[in-house]
């Protein structure tokens, strides 16, 4: 048995303990089967239920604390001192941690499954006990992620850190669950409808089962890829863009294929979203110590491949990636007026009013403002004095691209739009002088404490 | 399971140019050094020096800018887990699982570091015998007292019999009765045949089982030297004083051994010696018969305290 696992279960699994757990959710269920009516069928939601609250809250809390408590408690880098690989660390410390957490949630699982089960229902109530356990994972990996990535940043994680797990991991619960009603709540059995993907349709339950799958794999890739820096496995930076490829092939699969005579431009415009989406998780979740930069500079400078792999910030990835999809969008649709962009811009734009723009200067633009946002980004976390700089960031970038664009919509010209985010419509050189006018004062501040920080002997 | 002896050509480590930074300092500076098998290497340095990042770095914990670090032939930030088979590390804050037995401590850690089933039993209870626990081995980690936990965190760290054991500020928070007891224990572990690397503050203790000095500070190697006297393999240095100045003192030890003397004056002196305690026991024998009058005799120190004040005072960071 994995030893991490088997550590795991002496601590989580005492007689006692294993003993409590069924009479304690024997009583409320034969509660709720008294109250209501005596009906096997409210049983079975109310175990349901019970399996979603015990996963999401305290799942996601004993996932969060995995890991957590191992450093609060000085173990861990013991723990890093053997000879357990990634992959065993991972899945002994996920499942062993959670195991008291899946006795009691299988228990409900089981009663929701099974609890008065005809043989017209086995695949459906399958499927249904599938869909649950796919939610539980990934809401649990999510916690078991987060607090393995903030042991990346050089500030200390401590409890702030656990409790953004925990609130990360029901967040990502709730929205994959159908039956905790999250955004993909239209693909419930009530409502059989198909998905479209990829020119093929499909049962909506089974899509929503398929897609929980791979959102729980890749967490728990996720999970694994970053056990691998933590364990200083050394490793290519492979695992990012395989995340950034399989999400956009999804997504892609709602838009394609196209249509006969239909230009790729939507297409298009979908992958540079989302690569941009992809671009700004990358850039403040992933670590972005000053230290690790300067190192992987020199790694290149130096032509050390091997440690340049594993230095290379992921979100550099991102940014070339949505670098060349941006201007490969703008180039397949010079014309900045299209029906995409008036639809992208709807709420900034009276589309009888506005003339000209060039959808090549709008990409520029839109890589000047990923660039500031970067340089942005980066000046927070090499700060020794901001305690939480990618909260700080995104509230900053929340700001910028929120509440400033209202704000000018009232008081400024349409082109004043240019220096908060990029703009399509109008003169290509205010488009590009926009950002430019914010990228060169961060740009200056970054260099000054990028200098500031080099490091010195004695 | 016992796999201490092991090739024994060239250094057991070996560090070259590692170079590790903290934000606005470099912590590590091209360091280099090697590290000869059966040794107990003194870790010494001010606070900062660069001490605990340097073993952590060795330890394959963190990833150095640049450089390279090799253990019993493994490149340990290539093959990291292979690595921890071949050493042992304690940290200077540990933890316990505080819940579990002794022994399901040490099971544990056995398992961890990939002892078979077949050989397991065997290293507990070697380890536990080793730091003096066996005793404790159905009691559980929160219940034993500084020293104890201690004891097992050690055993915990050499279960595997690892060639290569560091320890960072091992005695800190032990009382004068337990830190004796310890400096026992590595002496003991180097007689099995491990290399040891200790840092700690407390030179006095250091000096009692250590065979070489390694002086870190900002970042650089200072000093890294075998210590006087208590080489292995080597003449032992004695210290001897008379109760008043006798001339016949010169006389007496140049007879015993003219290339040994490394310092004589009035009523002190240092000088080598050839052999074990059988070998001192017989020139305290013949210094009496001579009627020299001795106040004092023994084995000096290793010069660890003497030699770090030294660099202290000829300023180590200048």
């Amino acid at each position: 048995m994995n030893p991490e696992l088997r550590r795991n279960l002496w601590i989580e699994l005492t007689p006692s303990r294993l003993l409590i757990v069924p009479i304690l959710l024997t009583i409320v269920l034969l509660l709720v089967w008294y109250i209501a009516g005596r009906s096997v069928d409210e049983v079975r939601f109310a175990a349901r239920y019970i399996f979603l609250a015990l996963v999401l809250l305290w799942g996601t809390r004993r996932a969060a604390n995995a890991l957590a408590d191992e450093i609060t408690g000085g173990t861990w880098d013991a723990q890093r001192m053997t000879a357990l690989g990634p992959w065993s660390m991972s899945w002994g410390k996920f499942v062993g941690g959670t195991a008291y957490v899946w006795y009691a949630s299988l228990i409900c699982l089981a009663v929701a499954t099974l609890a008065g089960i005809e043989p017209a229902e086995v695949m459906e109530r399958l499927r249904l006990a599938l869909e649950l356990l796919f939610v539980g994972m990934a809401a649990m990996l999510t916690s078991f992620l987060v607090v393995l990535l903030h042991l990346r940043r050089p500030r200390d994680p401590g409890r702030r850190a656990s409790f953004m797990a925990q609130a990360a991991g029901v967040a990502v619960g709730l929205l994959a669950s159908s039956t905790a009603g999250g955004f993909l709540d239209e693909f419930t059995v009530d409502h059989p409808y198909t998905v479209l993907w990829y020119g093929e349709r499909i049962a909506e339950p089974m899509f929503l089962l398929a897609t929980q799958a791979a959102l729980a794999l890749w967490l728990g890739f996720g999970v694994y890829r970053a056990m691998c820096g933590e364990l200083q496995k050394p490793t290519w930076p492979w695992g990012w863009p395989a995340v950034s490829a399989f999400v956009l092939a999804y997504l892609l699969g709602f838009l394609l294929p196209l249509e006969r005579g239909e230009s790729p431009s939507m297409a298009l415009m979908g992958a540079a979203i989302v690569s941009v989406a992809l671009f700004y998780a990358a850039l403040l979740c992933d670590g972005k110590d000053g230290i690790r930069l300067r190192w992987f500079l020199r790694a290149i400078a130096g032509g050390d491949i091997g440690r340049a792999a594993r230095l290379f910030p992921s979100w550099l990835f991102s940014f070339v990636l949505a670098a060349v999809l941006i201007v490969v969008w703008a180039m397949s649709s010079p014309d900045a007026q299209t029906y995409e962009m008036f639809d992208l811009y709807d709420d900034f734009t009276d589309r009888d009013s506005i003339g000209g723009g060039s959808l090549l200067a709008w990409s520029v633009a839109a890589i000047l403002f990923m660039l500031r946002d970067t340089a942005l980004v980066l000046w927070l976390n090499m700060s020794p004095k901001t305690r939480s700089p990618d909260v700080a960031a995104a509230i900053l970038l929340a700001v910028n691209y929120g509440i400033l664009p209202m704000l000018l919509s009232f008081v400024a010209p349409d082109e004043a739009y240019a220096i908060v985010m990029p703009w399509p419509f109008g003169h290509p050189a205010i488009a590009i002088a926009g950002p430019l006018a914010t990228l060169l004062p961060i740009a200056y501040l970054l260099w000054r404490r990028w200098r500031s920080l080099a490091p010195h002997s004695g | 399971m016992s796999d201490i002896a092991h090739d024994a050509v060239g250094p057991l480590v070996t560090v070259e140019n590692l170079v590790f930074d903290y934000p606005g300092r470099r912590a590590l500076a091209d360091v280099s050094l090697t590290i000869e098998r059966g040794t107990i290497t003194a870790l010494v340095g001010p606070n900062g020096a660069g001490k605990t990042t340097l073993l952590n770095c060795i330890a394959a914990l963190a990833l150095p800018a640049a450089g390279h670090v090799i253990v019993d032939g493994i490149d340990v930030h290539a093959a990291p887990r292979r690595a921890h088979q071949r050493m042992g590390y304690l940290a200077d804050f540990f933890g316990l699982y505080r819940e579990l037995t002794v022994r399901r401590c040490l099971d544990y850690r056995a398992r961890a570091l990939g002892i078979d089933s077949t050989h397991r039993a065997a290293a507990i209870e070697r380890a536990a015998a080793r730091m003096g626990i066996v005793d404790r081995l159905n009691d559980r980690a929160g219940t034993l007292s500084r020293g104890l936990r201690q004891r097992l965190a050690i055993a915990q760290t050499i279960i595997h019999e690892p060639p290569f054991v560091m320890l960072d500020e091992p005695a800190s928070g032990l009382d004068p009765a337990a830190r004796v007891s310890l400096s026992a224990v590595f002496r003991e572990l180097r007689d099995a045949g491990m290399t040891l690397v200790v840092s700690s503050h407390i030179l006095a203790e250091l000096e009692d089982y250590s065979t070489h000095m390694l002086v870190i500070d900002n970042g650089r190697v200072v000093e890294h030297r075998a210590l006087t006297g208590t080489d292995v393999g080597q003449r032992r240095l004695l210290h001897i004083r008379l109760v008043a100045p006798d001339a016949r003192l010169d006389a007496i030890v140049a007879e015993i051994d003219p290339n040994g003397i490394v310092e004589l004056a009035g009523l002190e002196a240092r000088f080598g010696i050839e052999g074990g305690p059988a070998e001192e026991a017989a020139l305290l024998r013949r210094l009496i018969e001579a009627g020299l009058a001795v106040a004092a005799f023994g084995p000096v120190s290793g010069g660890l305290q003497d030699a770090y004040l030294a660099l202290l005072r000829e300023g180590m960071t200048a």
